[in-house]
């Protein structure tokens, strides 16, 4: 029995996307049930073994191993078309340690590939990309983007269903298509990491894994280097949002209002590593719209807001990206600007808008400035139409707090 | 002090281990690590083992029966033992195991030899 000796931290869930995309690069797509299958049960094998016997000394080995055994049983048994396949064949007759290749980066890259196909629905695609390649589980990615579990296990399936019956493959193409593909890939962990930093808060710590889950998947795509200006802009666009991370609640872990936030308690190696994706980002030739979010993030963690500079690059990023979400920053921008009745006119017709129907967000980002305008009867009013929606539990405590002082 | 067998079983059929995603089964092996190196560090562990699943054969005078048998609800997934001042410790020590959590304990204490 060996001492206790820990497992890195998130080993299971990162190990299990490795395994899985190893798998199911040595076995074909249409087999990617049987490697999840094959994941699943090496885990659950390890923790019915590992309590008695200790970690151990290569868990990650083990797991691989483990599961490469369980597929390797399973289709011995089937004796079916499954078998027949040269890719399957080439599989079993692999013998022995080192007879399969090590779970690599290009794996879990063509993984995602799978996972962010386009002709896969958009909705889908963040979903099964958290659960195949991340190893998060359906409740795991329900809790963080605040859905029912139902509806995420049903877009999975669907997603997968839809795999198998394409035909797609897991594979890496070539030139341009695969820059479009990384692309769409990029899109997903862009929305990943918004669901982790807007919508759960990170309050609960599923919010900052799934931003940081956002950030590993992001550093395995340049670090198989498929590297672009606007991919370095979209990870340094993470690594300033990530700085600001902690410092969005107090100690107690209520979440701070934007004028509450100190500068001082920003994560200093977020910064530092946003400067380095920075300074690669500035290879481009046109800005990209990360860019410009890379630049308004920037300008949010300087000491001294300069809401003029700020509203700048919101025009420029609506341009861009028109979008009912930029407009409502923008509008803030715009207040922060002294432009407060334009600001409050703009909040107001976009009520109307596709998408912010039922986003919290809106009517709380009128409160606030109503309330900072000194309009205490439009704020209370918006506070309720906020707390009508549906949101995070520390957010809505926010919101109530801030009701509260209203009516005070 | 005298030692005392954990005998530890688990549901056959729909283990609560197969809901667990990565992460959670990660935890429990922390937690399961985590008493065992607190057993092993009060000097109160003498072993434990993993038995194999399957195979499971049970003789009694002439008949040999051979498992796993499908009426069973548990099976034995392994062993510690570890040694306490009385049963009534041992039985404490073992509430504190995480595998209740998930399955049944049984505590035996071992006769100890004359």
């Amino acid at each position: 029995m060996s001492a206790v000796n820990s497992l890195v931290d998130h080993l299971f869930r990162h190990e299990s996307g490795r395994i899985t995309a190893a798998l199911t690069r040595a076995l074909g797509a249409r087999n990617l049930a049987l490697a999840e299958e094959a994941t699943q049960e090496a885990l659950i094998r390890a923790m019915q073994t590992w309590p008695f016997r200790g970690i151990p000394s290569e868990p990650a080995a083990w797991l691989h191993r483990a599961a490469r055994n369980y597929a390797r049983d399973q289709l011995r048994r089937l004796s079916s078309w499954q078998t027949k396949e040269p890719a399957v064949q080439q599989f079993l007759a692999a013998q022995g340690p080192g007879a399969a290749a090590e779970p690599g980066i290009d794996d879990t890259l063509a993984m995602m590939l799978l996972c962010c196909h386009p002709a896969i629905s958009a909705d889908s695609r963040a979903a099964l990309t958290l659960k195949t390649v991340s190893g998060f589980s359906t409740r795991e990615i329900a809790s963080a983007f605040l859905t029912a579990e139902e509806t995420v296990a049903q877009r999975i399936v669907r997603a997968k269903r839809f795999i198998r019956d394409e035909g797609l493959q897991l594979e890496l193409p070539e030139g341009a298509e695969l820059a479009a593909r990384i692309d769409s890939v990029c899109e997903v962990l862009y929305l990943l990491f918004n669901e982790g930093y807007f919508a759960s808060h990170g309050v609960d710590a599923l919010g900052r894994d799934l931003c940081e889950e956002a950030v590993r998947l992001l550093q395995c795509v340049l670090a198989t280097g498929h590297t672009t200006p606007d991919r370095w802009a979209l990870a340094a666009l993470f690594h300033l949002h990530l700085a600001r991370f902690e410092a969005r609640r107090n100690d107690g872990g209520q979440l701070l209002g934007f004028d509450q936030i100190q500068s001082a308690t920003y994560d200093q190696t977020q910064l530092r590593l946003a400067d380095g994706a920075l300074r690669e980002a500035m290879r481009a030739e046109l800005p990209s719209a990360w860019h410009v979010e890379a630049a308004i993030a920037s300008a949010h963690c300087e000491s001294r807001r300069d809401w003029r500079h700020i509203l700048t690059l919101y025009d420029a990023l609506l341009q861009l990206k028109p979008s009912p979400l930029i407009r409502l920053n923008r509008a803030v921008a715009l207040f922060g600007a002294e432009r407060r009745s334009e600001a409050l006119a703009e909040l107001n017709a976009l009520e109307n808008a596709e998408g912010l129907r039922d986003y919290s967000l809106l009517p709380a980002t009128q409160a606030r400035l109503h309330e900072e305008a000194g309009n205490m009867d439009e704020a209370r009013r918006a506070y309720q139409r906020a707390l009508a929606c549906a949101m995070s539990d520390p957010a809505r405590e926010f919101i109530e707090r801030r009701f509260a002082k209203t009516i005070s | 002090m005298n030692d005392f067998l954990l005998i530890l079983h688990d549901s056959a059929i729909d283990s609560p281990f197969a809901k667990l995603s990565p992460e959670e089964m990660q935890s429990v092996i922390a937690r399961y690590g985590q008493w065992a190196g607190q057993m092993a560090g009060q000097g109160r562990l003498k072993g434990g083992h993993k038995l194999e699943d399957g195979t499971a054969i049970q003789m009694s005078g002439q008949t040999v029966t051979d498992g796993p048998f499908p009426e069973t609800k548990e099976v034995v997934g392994g062993y510690f033992v570890i040694s306490a001042a009385s049963y009534d410790e041992a039985v404490e020590l073992a509430s504190t195991c995480p595998h209740i959590d998930f399955g049944r304990i049984e505590v035996r204490r071992i006769e100890p030899t004359m």
